[in-house]
């Protein structure tokens, strides 16, 4: 308990021993005659009552009276419940809105509310103990320096919730009302920059009395923090206030699909699941197609218990866990205590046939705290075949494995140099856009380049920033992205080139593979188009001997086929941006999202239109949309989020946050309390004056 | 224990004891004793002597020397044999009446030493009436006030003018008191002792030199109401009537009951004294009026009849 006006207790020092005095007072003795004194003095020896202090410990009255001082006196002093008050120069209270925040929770009283909510009625109260004293009529000495308040939410980025920082408390409270959660994953660093930014704002006026009460920062969170150990806190104090005790939790932490590359139509979805609860769990998981239910078993999967490992072995552990760990459970000195909790994971694949675009939807019956993770959305394209250009001068190695039926092309369209640079517009191009999927250009450098996907061999697109720079003769690869889709299952060890060229690209192209004078292939983007450049001719190297350029050219016509959208969509989650090609004519789209709302889309020059807004997870949908690329998944597959487990012990670089403590009240003041006490104790002292129950 | 509350009236200090229509109530009454005692004089009473009454007692052998009146000569004709006729004797009573008047007794509403002396006045002018020989002493650290041995209902107005004038004095010592009295007085007979038994000395002592001369014993212990349930309050200085003796108290809840208690405990052990050792006991307050205490409470205590 704290007192807003302790000074009322000098006011208990002058009276109450005031009051016991009067009653010392009280002891000169009234004479009074009586027959005899013999039982008398018997009763009084009976009773031992005239020693002073025997006295008054049996005076009742006394007592009570002294019981109706104090509780006058604590009443002035204003007690609040509160394991301390509010007296820095500025308050920031930062407000976890991520996915794992709309864990729903058990009420202490009954029902269920998410921890966001929690969360926001713990700021509530707290902001209640903040600038009390402006109001009060009952004040010693001089008004007390305001503290200033400032909000801010975070998730994947960070929210100034009020305008800077502000003591207008009541304006507060709306705001923090006004927090709305998201089903993005939690990034502190944000928040704590941007703290750190006003707070440098205010220190800017430093007089002796704002130096040495330093900002206090409030994080009320469930503690699921990814970005911890990155973070350094330059001024001000931390604490956090922890919500949530569930972790009842399984999620889908994966969802892939992929059309079988030699039966188009059949679509292969491949989902994990995770168990965070400490009990073993079995869920349905079933499909859904555009909606309904998917003509595939619905599975059931029985889950592992979670077991719980200590931060130490955490990172030491093998297993699927140990890798997707947050980063401040691979604190090196392993200090903290916190008891972390490692999912038990279970794949599943399904097959099922799919000819058409669709949204794939997979949804785990089983209820717990977080619903968000329940359900995981693919977006399917159509199963498409790719038409090709090939502009060449006749290479025969690229010919015949693009005349093979690995590659599900629809046509293949040969063109040498001079045929292309020569065609018409309308052969090549319908609105800027280029008619085919890939055009692969070997061996002769163009600016011909409508908006589409390009792989130049031995050559280089005409755009700024891209330039031979000579030629490099007899040498090997050095590096090369083993992860890229492009060279998954290439093997470039043995790869000897004879005769290459030494590429210059801009500082934002991706270099796929090293060579030892620079770049040998690198991808690169731009104004609508992909390009993909090699530096060397395949027919002067021994790759095309190898079992690994078949593969690469495979891997480049289907990954530039399908587009650079196609890549970005896969891994789409909540909080990142949409960037929407808009179809050719259209300047004004709308984005219907998943809660229904609607947003409006306004196209770049590029065709492109962005919306940076995805707050939850689920389908975006654009009206109109180009084809095939007018739905967005947005999935939360985020293994800190789902993993609900509250952790405590956080710590930012080496200091560890100490933990505040939840309000429970919400009337922080309890002076009534004290004047009902009072009242009641009056009314019960007169009650026993009268009666004389005990005088 | 007698407290009936009934309306407390104050008599005016020179009002009489007794009115006349309530000594014509005691003219019906006569003093009972348990035992029969020789007497001095001629009475009403049947004494322990044979003589000369009317009433038939015994025969015995007639010895020279014996009047020949009494002998019986029907006997003597049936029998042969001088046998005498033996008569009851009627004696008078010795009736003393003990009463305390220390300055103790002049306390409380009504006064106790008020109410002592009617209960005085009522017992003497029963046994005058009958013809008892009737002493009455008041008391306090001596037998300060006496009048021995009166008989006769002419004497009554001289009783009430004895003890209308005694006024209460000093300290009571029952103890020397009854020393004194049983040395001096010799006569059997009723002894009534009206007191309130509050001697820092003890009553023990007392009554044991009471006891020595066999009487037949009454005691008949007066409290006042304030006595008996004190209505003080507060912190008080409490001042002894007779001894000055001083008490420091605060009057609280426990503090009454403490007292309280003590008093009934008090009251117990002396009645308890009493009934051991053969004495009749009765307590009564003041605010009993005093004529129901004579006419009721005594008749049935078997005092008078």
């Amino acid at each position: 308990m704290e007192f807003l006006a302790p000074a009322a207790f000098w006011i208990a020092a002058g009276v109450v021993p005031a009051l016991v005095i009067l009653y010392f007072l009280k002891l000169r003795r009234r004479e009074e005659t009586v027959p005899s004194t013999l039982l008398w003095k018997k009763a009084v020896q009976d009773l031992q009552v005239n020693a002073p202090f025997q006295k008054l410990r049996r005076n009742l009255l006394l007592l009570l009276q002294l019981l109706v001082l104090l509780a006058g006196v604590f009443a002035l002093a204003r007690p609040i419940v509160r394991t301390e008050t509010s007296r820095e120069k500025s308050l920031i209270l930062l407000i976890d809105n991520s996915a794992s925040m709309n864990t729903r929770e058990a009420r202490p009283g009954g029902g269920v509310e998410t921890r966001l909510a929690a969360a926001k009625e713990q700021a509530l109260r707290l902001l209640k103990t903040v600038n009390r004293t402006g109001s009060s009529w009952f004040r010693f000495g001089g008004a007390p320096q305001q503290t200033r308040v400032m909000v801010i939410s975070f998730a994947d980025r960070a929210r100034v919730v009020s305008p800077g920082f502000t003591t207008n408390t009541a304006e507060l409270e709306e705001l923090i009302r006004g927090i709305e959660p998201s089903d993005a994953a939690t990034t502190l660093k944000e928040a704590i920059e941007l703290a750190d930014a006003y707070m440098a704002q205010t220190t800017v006026e430093v007089t002796p009395e704002t130096s040495e009460r330093a900002s206090r920062l409030v994080l009320f969170s469930d503690g699921g923090i990814g970005d911890l150990s990155d973070l350094t806190l330059r001024n001000g104090t931390m604490e956090i206030v922890r919500l949530g005790e569930t972790q009842d939790n399984v999620g889908i932490t994966a969802l892939r699909t992929q059309r079988n590359y030699e039966r188009p139509e059949v679509l292969e979805a491949f989902v994990e699941l995770r168990n965070y609860a400490p009990e073993p769990v079995t869920t349905d998981v079933s499909l859904f197609v555009d909606g309904a239910l998917a003509d595939a078993p619905v599975r059931t999967v029985a889950l592992d218990a979670a077991t719980p490992v200590t931060d130490g072995s955490a990172s030491a552990a093998p297993g699927v866990a140990a890798a997707s760990q947050p980063e401040a459970a691979r604190d090196p000195d392993g200090a903290a205590p916190a008891q972390r909790w490692r999912p038990s994971a279970a794949s599943l694949s399904f097959e099922l046939e799919l000819a058409r675009a669709a949204v794939l939807e997979v949804r785990l019956a089983r209820e717990d705290a977080l619903p968000t993770d329940n359900r995981g959305w693919a977006i399917i394209p159509p199963p498409r075949k790719l038409s090709v250009l090939l502009v060449s001068k006749g290479n025969y190695f690229v010919e015949s494995i693009l005349n093979t039926d690995a590659l599900p092309l629809q046509t293949v369209k040969y063109l040498t140099p001079e045929q292309y640079e020569a065609a018409a517009e309308g052969d090549l191009a319908a609105g800027g856009r280029s008619l085919f999927d890939v055009v692969i250009i070997d061996g002769h450098s163009t600016g011909r380049l409508y908006r589409g996907n390009y792989l130049f061999l031995n050559a280089i697109p005409q755009v700024e920033g891209v330039a031979i720079e000579g030629e490099i003769e007899g040498h090997n690869l050095i590096w090369w992205d083993e992860t890229h889709p492009v060279l998954r299952y290439v093997s470039l060890e043995f790869v000897y080139i004879a005769k290459g060229l030494r590429l210059s690209l801009p500082a934002e192209a991706q270099t796929l593979i090293d060579g030892p004078a620079g770049p040998v292939l690198a991808r690169y983007s731009r104004d609508g188009r992909q390009f993909m450049v090699l530096g060397f001719d395949v027919a002067k190297s021994n790759w095309v001997l190898k079992r690994g350029f078949p593969t690469f050219l495979y891997n480049a016509v289907r990954h530039l086929g399908a587009g650079d959208a196609d890549v970005e969509q896969a891994r789409l989650k909540p909080g990142e941006a949409l960037r929407i090609p808009l179809p050719p004519g259209v300047a004004k789209a709308k984005l219907i999202r998943p809660d229904g709302g609607e947003t409006p889309l306004t196209a770049d020059e590029a065709g492109l239109a962005y919306f940076g807004g995805t707050r939850h997870a689920g389908v975006y949908r654009v009206e109109p949309g180009a084809e095939g690329q007018d739905r967005y998944a947005v999935n939360l597959e985020d293994d800190n989020e789902s993993n609900i487990a509250p952790r405590g012990g956080l710590r930012i670089g080496a200091q560890t946050i100490a933990e505040g403590e939840a309000i429970r009240t919400a009337t922080p003041e309890i002076w009534r309390w004290f004047v009902g006490a009072a009242l009641a104790i009056v009314l019960l002292e007169w009650y026993i004056y009268n009666r004389r129950v005990m005088i | 224990m007698a407290t009936t509350a009934a309306p407390v009236r104050t008599p005016a200090a020179d009002e009489p004891l007794l009115t006349p229509e309530f000594m014509a109530k005691l003219d019906q009454l006569d003093i009972l004793s348990r035992r029969i005692f020789a007497g001095r004089m001629k009475g009403e009473r049947r004494s322990k002597r044979k003589g000369e009454s009317v009433e038939f007692a015994d025969y015995r052998n007639y010895v020279v020397g014996d009047d020949l009146r009494f002998l019986d000569w029907n006997i003597y004709g049936r029998l042969e044999k001088l046998l005498v006729k033996l008569f009851m004797e009627e004696e008078d009573l010795n009736v003393t009446i003990l009463f305390d008047v220390s300055r103790s007794m002049k306390w409380g509403r009504p006064d106790k030493a008020l109410y002592v002396k009617r209960v005085a006045a009522a017992l003497a002018y029963i046994g005058l009436v009958n013809y008892d020989r009737v002493s009455l002493y008041g008391y306090s650290s001596a037998l300060a006030h006496e009048m021995r041995a009166v008989r006769g209902r002419r004497l009554a107005s001289q009783v009430m003018a004895f003890l209308q004038n005694i006024q209460p004095d000093g300290f009571s010592d029952f103890s020397a008191v009854a020393k004194r009295f049983a040395i001096r007085h010799t006569g059997k007979g009723v002894v009534v002792v009206l007191s309130d038994f509050m001697d820092k000395g003890g009553y023990a002592e007392g009554i044991r030199y009471l006891l020595g001369r066999n009487p037949d014993l009454y005691l008949i212990q007066v409290l006042s109401p304030e006595e008996i349930d004190p209505t003080l309050a507060g912190d008080l200085k409490l001042r002894d009537v007779e001894d000055d003796d001083l008490a420091e108290v605060t009057i609280s809840k426990p503090l009454l009951d403490r007292y309280k208690a003590n008093l009934q405990a008090y009251c117990g052990e002396l009645r308890d004294h009493c009934t051991r050792r053969g004495i009749t006991y009765l307590f009564t307050s003041t605010t009993v009026p005093f004529d129901t205490l004579v006419l009721a409470y005594l008749r049935q205590r078997g005092l008078i009849r």
